[in-house]
């Protein structure tokens, strides 16, 4: 057999597979879509500033000496203020958590809504919502769940971006606020009992009580503000939350 | 102006020159990308990830190789890695569609996959190694040479990957192929 290495297929491809098969192939598998060159470029050239201006990623990018010690002040932010007490609720002001209640009602509602009446039966493939045991909660919240995840992609990536460009958008602060009151709302409720989902949003709780309170700081410390923000990223690399998410709840199902 | 030239510029700082860089060569690595993950966010990731690595090892390029072909290696290793990262979180989150797997309840009838599902099947059943050339060259056109260099082995062995790629293909397709042979 020959290979030719000028360009396209050798001839071998036509003798051993057929070129019809080959196109078949070439066009029903993972057929690329138009590349989204400046979307693309705008996230790399994010992560270039940095290093044009003399600075680098590695506050973010080595690992964590002492990870116990550096995230407890952060982390306490949310876990030791009263949770059910004084004139907020789940430590976030009540019009946030009011404003939570009602995307997370609405979620519910939606997932009543699409879940199959009846008894349940299992879902051939993945990507589809898929009904809960109404006993474990009802399939309402775990599809509010998925929803609630995926919601939280758009935050969490554009936080990384900011973080690699040295950026802190003050829109941030109130989006990641919302999204950690539904998240508490849902860890609260017990979505299904689903010891993977608990888990992720116990991780995704932690990484956006860190960012809250990066947000929080940021108009009177900057420099106190970048470090959370970074050690927020770095969280959030480190328990690979984005990559858990995506698999947990694809981006189809923000509803954005 | 050479894509060397450009490199050597963007080593010194020169951002424009690194966008020369990008242009020249974003579509041929989003694509095989875009091949290698079937996933626009992954590719997209992948992609950025690539140009940042390529960005920050700009000191190491020593011109030996084509840029591209430098770029392609570095653009293969982060999709590997990246790849085996996102199916451990598949296989360890199991996400919540395995709940309705355990349920009890009558199955229901699952059709027969069409041509199309069997070969990407077939093509995701390959190991990365086969399944990476098989991509490079017969998908995406890569020369046996380009391959080689990418993946780090010899051309023979790029050879020999393909050649095991498709004799695998046509064991799992078996019949399906012959509506196209």
């Amino acid at each position: 057999m020959t290979h030719h290495d000028d360009g396209r297929l050798g001839p071998e491809a036509r003798d051993d597979l057929g070129p019809e098969w080959l196109e078949a192939v070439r066009q029903g598998y993972h057929p690329p879509p138009a590349t989204p060159r400046e979307t693309m470029w705008e996230a790399i050239e994010g992560g270039l500033r940095p290093e044009l201006e003399g600075t680098t990623h590695e506050l973010i990018a080595e690992p964590l000496v002492d990870g116990a010690v550096v995230d407890a002040p952060v982390v306490a932010i949310g876990r030791s203020r009263a949770r059910y007490g004084g004139g907020e609720v789940l430590g976030l002001p009540r019009r946030w958590l009011l404003a939570a209640a009602a995307v997370l009602v609405l979620g519910i509602g939606i997932g009543r809504w699409t879940a199959p009446d009846g008894p349940l039966t299992p879902q051939p493939t993945g990507g589809a919502p898929v009904a809960e045991r109404p006993e474990d909660g009802g399939s309402g919240l775990a599809f509010a769940a998925r929803r609630h995840l995926a919601r939280t992609e758009p935050l969490l990536t554009t936080v990384r971006a900011d973080a690699r460009s040295g950026r802190m958008d003050p829109s941030i602060g109130p989006w990641a606020t919302t999204l950690l009151a539904e998240t508490r709302l849902l860890m609260d409720a017990r979505t299904g009992e689903r010891d993977d989902v608990q888990r992720l949003l116990t991780d995704l709780e932690l990484v956006l009580v860190q960012i809250v309170g990066a947000s929080q700081r940021g108009s009177q410390d900057v420099g106190r503000a970048r470090e959370e923000m970074d050690l927020a990223v770095r969280s959030l690399e480190r328990e690979e939350l984005l990559d858990r998410i995506r698999t947990a709840a694809p981006s189809t199902m923000s509803g954005a | 102006m050479t894509q060397l030239q450009w490199a050597e510029e963007a080593r010194n700082g020169d951002e424009r020159a690194f966008r020369r860089l990008y242009d020249a060569n974003v579509d041929g690595i989003f694509r095989l990308m875009y091949r290698m993950a079937g996933e626009e966010h992954l590719a997209k990731d992948f992609t950025q990830e690539a140009f940042l690595r390529a960005y920050q090892k700009l000191d190491q390029f020593r011109g030996d190789a084509a840029f591209s072909t430098w770029l392609h290696s570095i653009a293969v290793s982060v999709a590997l890695n990246g790849l085996r990262k996102a199916d451990r979180h598949r296989k360890r989150e199991h996400t919540f569609d395995d709940v309705a797997d355990t349920l009890p309840g009558p199955t229901p009838p699952r059709s027969e996959p069409g041509v199309r599902e069997r070969i990407e099947e077939a093509v995701d059943g390959l190991p990365d190694i086969y399944r990476t050339v098989f991509l490079m060259h017969d998908l995406e056109g890569y020369g046996h040479g380009e391959i080689a260099e990418a993946l780090g082995v010899a051309e023979g062995t790029s050879k020999a990957r393909l050649s095991r790629a498709r004799a695998k293909l046509r064991e799992s397709l078996g019949d399906a192929m012959q509506e196209y042979v």
